[in-house]
């Protein structure tokens, strides 16, 4: 679908010539605007921010408010998503565990895209010693399954938020630092680095003026789709029992609590598990049409 | 090829190593078997704590610790368990990755055969309704963490079928072994919510490939000089198009027999998933937990290798460097 959009749009750039020259943002954005998907996904994902962080307000309860009377119950009027065993408001909580689900996302794909930016750049640039010291970590992490060094970590201390972002972070990095280190290795002997190294720019310089721009946007690509990965492995995380600190929740603490009432009452495991499941169907929307409209050359990678 | 299929294997080894080690320090200096004792059983003389300690050689620091775990690894004994019982933990491994083979097989195979014709069918028929439905599938496959499809399966096979039509043709947990029958019902519904959540992403990259090699030049060449659409599928796409599928279909292969972790706990498996879970991260139990990560890397070292061998065997083009 995405491929005709492309093809479509740079036959028409190629015939109007009067038109003004477009830069590559410019087209990036008209790509970007022609995937369907990808604008069902920013605003499916705009309205969850809305719902999660207004809805709480809207509510009157409280996340925390135990109120023992109306335990256990199933969605209604007075409580939207029902009620956990405490008497709980789950939309309330429902709500407050998408944040952390959003919150954690969006960190996750930032630093991972950090440190997959900085290895990729200086395993592709400078190759040698540190290209082999790279390739063996991201090896060594590949090696390890991610879920059961969280585990580990997770029965020990106790998970904050920032934590598990920056622990799923530190795990997954590798997929972005190889993207990287491949365009890197391909821009290097490009006329525009040589050209600026015989300007006597420094190698840091060439790295972060000339080559980071042109790999960013493989970057951002990875970086979304990374988001994704990451809110499916915390919910996994707090439903094997190691997510944050009670009274806090997570959309998959929420599962995990709901599986001894799935019995009685289904919902209350549908709802979260179809928050979860949204909210990854959104950045994956995002993370498509990003790769469509900033990577047109992409090719196929295992 | 045998010459790079060493080199690789000998490359893999120190990365083995590390990985391992990292697990190993990383277990043994969370978990401290004499304060679980001195918990556990206040009452206990010194001789107890004697006998812990030279059972795990706690009073070795943990590089040590890992050298001799290593080695005793590496002739196939992997020590004795703590959390149950001072076991050997070589059978009950293996009888746990047996149970583990039971679904992990199987799903790799209707993986295999299902996303290959499914993506041959979606990049046929691309923007049909049909190529729609799948990559709609895809989409929501790969969005939806394991554990709630698995849950998904359970609510609506052991209540809501079971409400309509007060039949429960399937197990909704544990391993049942009485009859052949009952050992169909009791792996069906892990065994879905394996392949659905592998076949996903696997046909997912099988339809783009199968798009590209459709785009690709050879083949309008062969429709240009008149070739039969028949022989241009089944000739020139196909075989171009499965050779990137069947690596990925080795790497899901290996994820599968390695990493069963999220489905055993949903349908209480009594698998290798489960016992990394709960006897080796809850109960801390590092000789479980170690067989079961080396397990996991050597599979996963092991597949990618035949992976790329693959995809030289297949693809001439290819050169090993």
């Amino acid at each position: 679908m995405a491929d005709t959009a492309v093809g479509v749009h740079l036959a028409s750039e190629q015939i109007a010539f009067d038109d003004k020259p477009q830069s590559f943002g410019r087209q990036a954005w008209k790509r970007f605007r022609s995937h369907k998907l990808a604008i069902v996904g920013v605003f499916l994902f705009l309205f969850l921010v809305l719902a999660f962080w207004i809805g709480p307000r809207v509510s009157s309860y409280e996340f925390d408010e135990i109120n023992i009377v109306d335990r256990a119950q199933g969605p209604s009027g007075k409580h939207w998503f029902g009620t956990d065993d405490l008497g709980r408001d789950l939309f309330v909580r429902a709500m407050r565990g998408g944040q952390y689900s959003i919150t954690i996302s969006v960190v996750t794909g930032l630093m991972a895209a950090a440190l997959g930016g900085i290895f990729g750049a200086l395993a592709g640039y400078f190759g040698r010693v540190l290209d082999t010291g790279v390739s063996f970590m991201i090896n060594c992490l590949l090696t390890i399954n991610s879920l059961a060094i969280l585990l580990v970590l997770g029965v020990k201390f106790q998970m904050t938020p920032m934590v598990i972002a920056s622990l799923i972070a530190v795990l997954t990095w590798t997929r972005g630092a190889r993207v990287v280190r491949a365009l890197v290795l391909q821009f290097k002997e490009r006329e525009f680095v040589l050209a600026a190294r015989a300007a006597g720019a420094s190698n840091l310089r060439i790295i972060w003026s000339h080559l980071l721009p042109n790999v960013a946007g493989a970057l951002l690509v990875e970086a979304t789709l990374l988001a994704g990965t990451a809110i499916i492995l915390e919910s996994t995380l707090s439903f094997l029992g190691l997510g944050v600190l009670p009274p806090e929740t997570t959309l998959g603490t929420l599962i995990s609590e709901a599986k001894g009432a799935i019995d009685t009452n289904p919902a209350r495991v549908l709802i979260p598990g179809g928050l979860v499941t949204l909210i990854v169907l959104a950045v994956n929307f995002v993370g498509d049409g990003l790769r469509d409209a900033l990577d047109p050359t992409h090719e196929l990678e295992l | 090829m045998v010459a790079y299929a060493l080199r690789r294997l000998l490359g893999a080894i120190p990365v083995i190593l590390v990985a391992t080690f990292v697990m190993y320090a990383l277990v043994s200096s969370i978990n401290d078997p004499i304060a679980q004792l001195r918990q556990s059983c206040p009452q206990c003389d010194a001789s107890a704590y004697q006998r812990l300690n030279d059972l795990y050689n706690l009073d070795q620091p943990i590089p040590q610790r890992y050298a001799s775990w290593l080695g005793s690894a590496l002739t196939g004994d992997f020590g004795v368990s703590t959390s149950m019982g001072e076991q050997d933990v070589g059978p009950i491994f293996w009888e746990r990755a047996k149970n583990s083979a039971i679904l992990s097989i199987p799903a790799a195979l209707i993986v295999i055969v299902f996303s290959a014709a499914l993506s041959i069918y979606s990049a046929l028929r691309q923007y049909s309704l049909g190529d729609y439905a799948v990559t709609g599938f895809t989409y929501l496959g790969l969005a939806m963490p394991t554990f709630f499809f698995g849950l998904l399966l359970q609510v609506f096979w052991g209540i809501w079928f079971q409400d309509w039509t007060g039949l429960k043709p399937f197990w909704t947990g544990g391993l049942h072994t009485e009859s052949i029958g009952e050992l169909l019902s009791s792996v069906a519904l892990p065994i879905t919510t394996l392949v659905i959540i592998s076949l996903a992403a696997d046909t997912r990259f099988g339809r783009a490939a199968m798009l590209e090699t459709r785009n690709a030049d050879f083949i309008r060449t062969a429709r240009a000089k008149g070739v039969p659409e028949r022989t241009i599928v089944l000739k020139h796409l196909l075989r171009a198009a499965l050779i990137p599928m069947v690596t990925v279909w080795a790497i899901t292969f290996g994820t599968l027999l390695g990493g069963t972790l999220v489905t055993e706990t949903v349908f209480s498996w009594p698998g290798l998933g489960r016992l990394l879970i709960f006897n080796g991260v809850y109960d801390g139990d590092v000789n479980i937990m170690m067989a079961v990560i080396l397990f996991i890397g050597v599979i996963t070292v092991l597949f990618n290798l035949f992976a790329d061998l693959l995809y030289g065997w297949l693809d001439p083009r290819v050169r090993y460097g």
